[in-house]
C-alpha cells in the first residue's frame, strides 16, 4: 500500500529498552507517542485541545555524577593495571564495559514528564533527558496554546494552589500505622555487613600498596579471600533484587564492578596458588612465581584498583540518602538505593 | 478541575511539590526542579444531556454525561462513554468524537501497527547463525518483506531499508540454495 507523505514530526528525545523504544510526534493536532515493540507499534494520541497541563520535574544529578566518575576511573585504572602487566585479552574486555558504562552514564535519564488530560494522567516516557524534554515540551506547549482559548493567569493558577494529598499519606494520620518490623528498618539503613566489606577492602588495599612498595612479603591468602568477600557483596543484591529490578544504567556498572573483582580474584587465586607449589620441583613454576613476585606495576596496579573500589563503595553508603517518606525497602547497596 | 496525582508530588521524594503558576520551576526539598503547565481546558466543563444516572457513589461516568453512567471505554482514546454515547464501529466500540474524528482521516483510529519489515529483517538474518535454517526462512522472509510492502505502514516517518535488505537477503539465500543444488546434482551426474 503506497503511504502519503507522513505528516508527524519527530519530538527531541526518545527512550530506548531492550524489546521497547519509545518516541513522541507532533502532528496537525494531536501529538502522538509511539511505542515501538519487536514486530510492532503502539500509537497512543493526546490532542492539542484536550491538554490540561504538562508537568516536568528534573532530578538532580550530583551524586550519580560523582558516582560515575569514580567508576570510570577505577576501570581506566583497571585497565592499564591490566595491559601493563601483559593481561591485554582482560584489559579489552574491561575497555569495551568501561566505554559501555560511560555511554550509559552519559545518555542516563534525569527528569519525568507527565501530561493530564480529562481522561488521565500519562507519562510521556520519552522525554526523560532534561535538554530534549525541555525542547520538546515547549513544541507541545505552543502547539496547546494555540489550539485553547486564553484564560487569565489568575484562572490557571488556580489549578495549582492546593494539589490533593496522596491517598497513602491520608491515611497515614489517624490511626497511626503499626511500626515497621526490625529487618524492615534494617532493610533502610546502610548494612552493617557492607560497610565491614569495604573497609576490609580497604585494608587489603593498604597491605597490598605497602608490599609493592616496600617489596615485603604480603598475605597471599588475604587477597583472594577478600575478593570472594567483595564478589559476593556484589551479587548478593543482584539475587536479592532481581536483576529486572536494577536500572539499566546500575546493571552495567555492577557488571564493571564483577569483572574487576573477578579479574583480580583469578589472578590472585592463581597466585596462592603459585605460593603453594612454590616449593614444588616444577622449574617453570618457580619461574612463574619470581615473575610475578617482581612484577611492581601489577601490585601498585591492584593496590590502586582495591583502594578505589573500597572508597567508592564507602563513598556511596556516605552518600546514599532514603526519602523520609515512602521508601521502597529496598536494601541500599553498593550503588546506593535502589529506589529511583 | 485541578493537577491530579502523581503530578501534584515529586517523583523521588514524594513530596506535595508547592507548583509555581506560570511555569516557573520550584525546587522541591529533594533537589528536584519542578514545573507545571497549565492550560485552559483543565477549566472545561463537561455537557450535561439526558439518560441512564448514576446510581451509587464511585461508578465510573461518561465522559460527555456527567450523570450518567460509563457502560464502556473508547478504543480510540480511552474516554468512558454512556450508552448514549457509545457507539460499535465493527467489532470496536467508539465515542461520537473519534468517529466525527474518522470521517475526515481513518488512520486517526489506529491504534497498532504490525511492523512486517522488522520481522522480514529478523527471519533472514536469524536464519544466517544456522544456515540449514535459510532453507525455510528465507522464503518466509521474502513473504513477509513482500507483506511490508503491501501492508498500511507506520504512522511516522519510517523508510523501507528493513524491507528491501531483507528482500535482498531472502533472495541471496534462495539462490545459494538452488546453486547449493545444482551443484550436487551437476557433481552427482559427473
Amino acid at each position: 500500500m503506497p503511504q502519503a507523505r507522513s505528516e508527524y514530526k519527530r519530538l527531541p528525545g526518545g527512550r530506548s529498552r531492550l524489546f521497547r523504544r519509545d518516541r513522541l510526534y507532533l502532528g496537525p493536532d494531536h501529538v502522538l507517542l509511539v511505542r515501538s515493540l519487536s514486530f510492532s507499534e503502539e500509537y497512543r494520541r493526546f490532542y492539542y485541545s484536550d491538554i490540561q497541563a504538562l508537568v516536568l520535574q528534573e532530578r538532580p544529578m550530583g551524586n550519580r555524577r560523582l558516582a560515575d566518575w569514580v567508576a570510570i576511573g577505577v576501570a581506566v585504572a583497571a585497565i592499564v593495571a591490566l595491559f601493563v602487566t601483559g593481561h591485554p585479552v582482560w584489559g579489552a574486555l574491561l575497555s569495551v564495559v568501561a566505554v559501555a558504562y560511560a555511554w550509559v552514564a552519559v545518555r542516563r535519564e534525569d527528569c519525568k514528564a507527565w501530561v493530564q488530560t480529562a481522561v488521565g494522567t500519562a507519562e510521556l516516557p520519552s522525554l526523560c533527558r532534561v535538554r530534549s524534554a525541555r525542547k520538546a515540551i515547549a513544541l507541545i506547549d505552543d502547539r496547546a496554546r494555540v489550539a485553547q482559548t486564553p484564560l487569565p493567569p489568575e484562572e490557571l493558577s488556580r489549578a495549582l494552589e492546593t494539589p490533593p494529598p496522596l491517598p497513602f499519606q491520608v491515611a497515614v494520620s489517624p490511626p497511626s500505622p503499626p511500626a515497621l518490623p526490625v529487618a524492615a528498618e534494617a532493610l533502610r539503613r546502610p548494612s552493617r555487613l557492607y560497610v565491614t566489606g569495604f573497609l576490609t577492602l580497604l585494608a587489603l588495599g593498604a597491605v597490598k600498596m605497602y608490599t609493592a612498595l616496600a617489596a615485603a612479603r604480603s598475605f597471599p591468602w588475604a587477597l583472594p579471600i577478600g575478593c570472594l568477600v567483595f564478589l559476593a557483596l556484589t551479587i548478593v543484591p543482584l539475587l536479592r533484587q532481581g536483576v529486572k529490578n536494577i536500572r539499566g544504567s546500575r546493571v552495567v556498572a555492577v557488571l564493571t564492578s564483577i569483572v574487576i573483582t573477578g579479574s583480580i580474584g583469578t589472578y590472585a587465586l592463581s597466585w596462592a596458588t603459585s605460593e603453594n607449589s612454590r616449593n614444588a620441583q616444577d622449574a617453570n613454576t618457580r619461574k612463574i612465581y619470581a615473575m610475578l613476585e617482581t612484577a611492581a606495576p601489577l601490585h601498585v596496579g591492584l593496590a590502586v584498583v582495591l583502594l578505589v573500589l573500597a572508597i567508592w563503595g564507602l563513598l556511596a553508603f556516605l552518600m546514599a540518602e532514603e526519602p523520609s517518606t515512602g521508601g521502597s525497602g529496598a536494601p541500599l547497596t553498593l550503588f546506593g538505593s535502589d529506589r529511583l | 478541575m485541578k493537577l491530579q496525582p502523581p503530578l501534584t508530588h515529586c517523583h523521588v521524594c514524594l513530596a506535595t511539590i508547592p507548583y509555581a503558576p506560570g511555569g516557573d520551576p520550584v525546587e522541591c526539598r529533594c533537589g528536584v526542579m519542578a514545573r507545571a503547565l497549565v492550560y485552559p481546558a483543565i477549566f472545561r466543563l463537561r455537557s450535561e444531556s439526558a439518560g441512564e444516572t448514576i446510581q451509587t457513589e464511585g461508578e465510573a461516568a461518561c465522559f460527555a454525561h456527567e450523570d450518567k453512567r460509563a457502560v464502556a471505554a473508547c478504543d480510540s482514546c480511552g474516554r468512558f462513554v454512556c450508552a448514549l454515547c457509545r457507539i460499535e464501529w465493527g467489532s470496536r466500540v467508539l465515542c461520537p468524537a473519534c468517529v466525527n474524528a474518522a470521517e475526515k482521516r481513518t488512520d486517526l483510529l489506529v491504534r497498532s501497527r504490525t511492523m512486517y519489515d522488522t520481522m522480514a529483517l529478523i527471519t533472514a538474518i536469524g536464519s544466517l547463525i544456522i544456515f540449514t535454517l535459510s532453507l525455510f526462512a528465507a522464503p518466509v522472509a521474502i513473504y513477509l518483506a513482500i507483506r511490508a510492502f503491501k501492508a498500511p505502514r507506520s504512522l511516522v516517518p519510517r523508510t523501507m531499508v528493513r524491507a528491501w535488505f531483507a528482500l535482498g537477503l531472502g533472495l541471496v539465500e534462495v539462490g545459494g540454495w538452488v546453486w547449493l543444488l545444482v551443484f550436487l546434482v551437476m557433481k552427482a551426474r559427473s
